[in-house]
């Protein structure tokens, strides 16, 4: 489904420069949940970046359906990521004077157009689904982090996306939140959703179908 | 909910931060809206005033005369065909033109050459309500003549012919009152007498004719080639006569008021503009994050920009709003304290408010644009990492 070969980033320029990425090769299959482990610094994030597109290689080839995601123009990279790749992140990034059911329909935002009735419904029921049913009209400094975290994944899941990506989506959480986002993560796995998530923790990536772990823009393990 | 409902949400969340970018934007068009209302009432009252210091349009009948003149010494205009003007044809036609409104005063002449005794004398009827407002520096000793059968004296012409206050005098045998005495204005005033118009046309033979048309044109706004244009239009025959340096210089007058003005309110939108794009420039800076989940989702970089800019643009529609009244109250307060336009206030104007409106929408935005310009060009990976 999405496939890397050769991927190369560097950051800085010069010999004050380096490479977070040296030469990533990848494949990641439909319905897969990949845990992609390492150190901080190791590239992880970077990794998540470049394939979910926020971030364009410098250079190496990224095919999506066959398409290769480097060579598209800006406005198809933005299309990709209002479709088909969503992101989650370690912060939940909502903006503080939206509700959560206004957070969720962000993704719905760009356009003069108002937002429809059935774009609302399907809001609320993605907030139903991950567990805040009741709670659409809170701002998020009415929610817990557990539950900011859920609105952040409700509103991943707003586009239908076919990859989900997710920086550390635990990271900020406590024990029983990060379980319970896990059990999210698995559940909308098991419904067919390809999960990309980069994890500190060995436990989270034990779950996962497959791990990577990165070393200096290497991917230096898999199983 | 669209694209609109961000802008409008974030102003809302930081109210005091919107107000503050509305009031300093709302100073500036305030100081704007009043500084040009101010000019404009400030610049027509002062034409006003200046007007009543002459005329400076002249119409008289078309004439074959030769002026004859040596050394210094103007011996006497050679007339071939005298002309008259019908009084009230040309009055009405004068009050007719387009840029009728621009026209102040209206004054008729008719000159009538006499002897009061054995002394040869100039007699000038006059409409003294128009003359007096083109002549506001005339001072009289005594009275204004009221009735058709009373004069005022010039200055010199008064001593040369012993008329004082109360004389009776003898104009082709009618008899005529003098009831006051002209102060000396330095120019040919000093050497006539005037009397009514229509008494100085009946006794001349004249009846309803006149020699000579004086008016004082305001010309704020249209150039005196215009008026003369319609009034050789309107008064077929005429010779129309503007006096050019004496315009120019009550144009320049207003124009130097309006220019100051310009320039001042000019300066302080500039300033309230640098102070809305740092302001702006501020919120890009804080809000990276937000601009970073913005490109995530899937706004492209025009949509981010347009967020930006919209908020500017609400806020520079606030502050029109809030500047157009502020200015209108504000000029009026100055016109009152200052007493400047003799009673003259400032009324909004409709058009003038959708203009402010607009254009205070659309300075503001396009002073916020480099910032917006710079969260559109923010790489998302780069404003997530600033989390």
């Amino acid at each position: 489904m999405l496939t890397a070969n050769g991927i190369i980033k560097r950051y800085g320029k010069g010999q004050s420069g380096g490479s977070a990425l040296n030469g990533v090769d990848l494949t990641i299959g439909q319905g897969e949940f990949l845990c992609v482990t390492g150190r901080s610094g190791s590239g992880k994030s970077t990794l998540l970046n470049v394939l979910s597109t926020l971030l364009r290689p410098d250079s190496g080839r990224i095919e999506f359906k066959g398409r290769d995601l480097a060579a598209l123009a800006e406005k198809e990279r933005d299309a990709l990521r209002s479709s088909v790749f969503s992101m989650v992140f370690q912060m939940h990034h909502l903006l503080p004077y939206l509700t959560a059911l206004e957070n969720v329909l962000t993704p719905a935002l760009k356009r003069l157009r108002p937002i429809g009735a059935d774009q609302k419904k399907r809001a609320s029921a993605l907030l139903s689904k991950v567990g805040l049913s009741g709670k659409e009209r809170r701002l998020p400094g009415e929610l817990s982090g557990g539950e900011r975290q859920r609105v952040a994944v409700a509103r991943a899941l707003f586009t239908a996306p076919q990859v989900l990506f997710a920086d550390e989506p635990t990271g900020s959480l406590d024990k029983d939140s990060g379980a319970s986002i896990m059990g999210l993560f698995r559940a909308l796995n098991a419904e067919g959703l390809t999960v990309v998530m980069v994890t500190h923790d060995p436990s989270y990536a034990a779950t996962a179908d497959r791990r990577i772990a990165l070393q200096d823009g290497r991917i230096v393990q898999a199983d | 909910m669209n694209i609109l409902s961000i802008p409008a949400r974030n102003v809302r969340r930081k109210p005091l931060r919107a107000l503050f970018m509305i009031l300093v934007f709302a100073l500036g068009g305030a100081s704007a809206v009043s500084l040009y209302y101010l000019s404009g009432i400030v610049g027509n009252s002062l034409e006003k005033k200046l007007s009543a210091f002459g005329a400076n349009i002249l119409i008289s009948p078309k004439t074959e005369s030769l002026s004859v003149g040596y050394g210094g010494m103007r011996l006497a205009d050679v007339s071939f065909e005298v002309n008259y003007l019908d009084q009230k044809a040309a009055t009405t036609a004068v009050r007719g033109i387009p840029l009728s409104d621009r026209i102040s005063a209206v004054a008729p002449k008719f000159v009538l050459l006499t002897k009061i005794g054995a002394t040869p004398a100039g007699v000038i009827g006059v409409d003294f309500p128009q003359e007096r407002s083109i002549k506001s520096y005339w001072a009289v000793t005594g009275d204004f003549p009221k009735a058709g059968n009373e004069l005022l004296a010039g200055a010199d012409a008064a001593k040369k012919l012993g008329i004082t206050k109360g004389s009776a005098v003898l104009i082709e045998g009618r008899p005529f009152v003098a009831t006051g005495i002209l102060a000396p204005t330095g120019g040919e005033d000093d050497n006539v007498l005037f009397a009514d118009i229509a008494a100085v046309q009946e006794a001349a033979g004249k009846p309803g004719l006149i020699h000579f048309l004086e008016a004082a044109a305001l010309c704020s706004g249209c150039p005196i080639e215009d008026i003369t244009a319609q009034l050789s239009a309107a008064l077929p025959g005429t010779d129309v006569k503007a006096m050019s340096q004496v315009v120019r210089q009550r144009m320049a007058s207003i124009d130097f008021v309006r220019a100051l003005a310009l320039g001042v309110a000019g300066v302080i939108l500039l300033t309230s503009c640098v102070m809305i794009a740092l302001s702006v420039h501020a919120a890009v800076n804080e809000r990276a994050p937000e601009i970073g989940v913005f490109r995530a989702v899937g706004f492209s970089r025009g949509a981010v920009f347009a967020l930006f800019s919209l908020e500017a643009a609400f806020i520079g529609a606030a502050a029109g709003t809030a500047g157009y009244l502020a200015g209108v109250v504000l000029c009026n307060q100055v016109l009152r304290v200052l007493d400047l336009a003799e009673g003259a206030t400032a009324a909004p104007h409709p058009a003038h408010f959708v203009l402010c409106l607009f254009g205070a929408s659309l300075l503001s935005a396009a002073a916020s644009a480099p910032a917006a310009l710079k969260a559109a060009r923010t790489e998302p990976s780069q404003a997530l990492v600033s989390l």
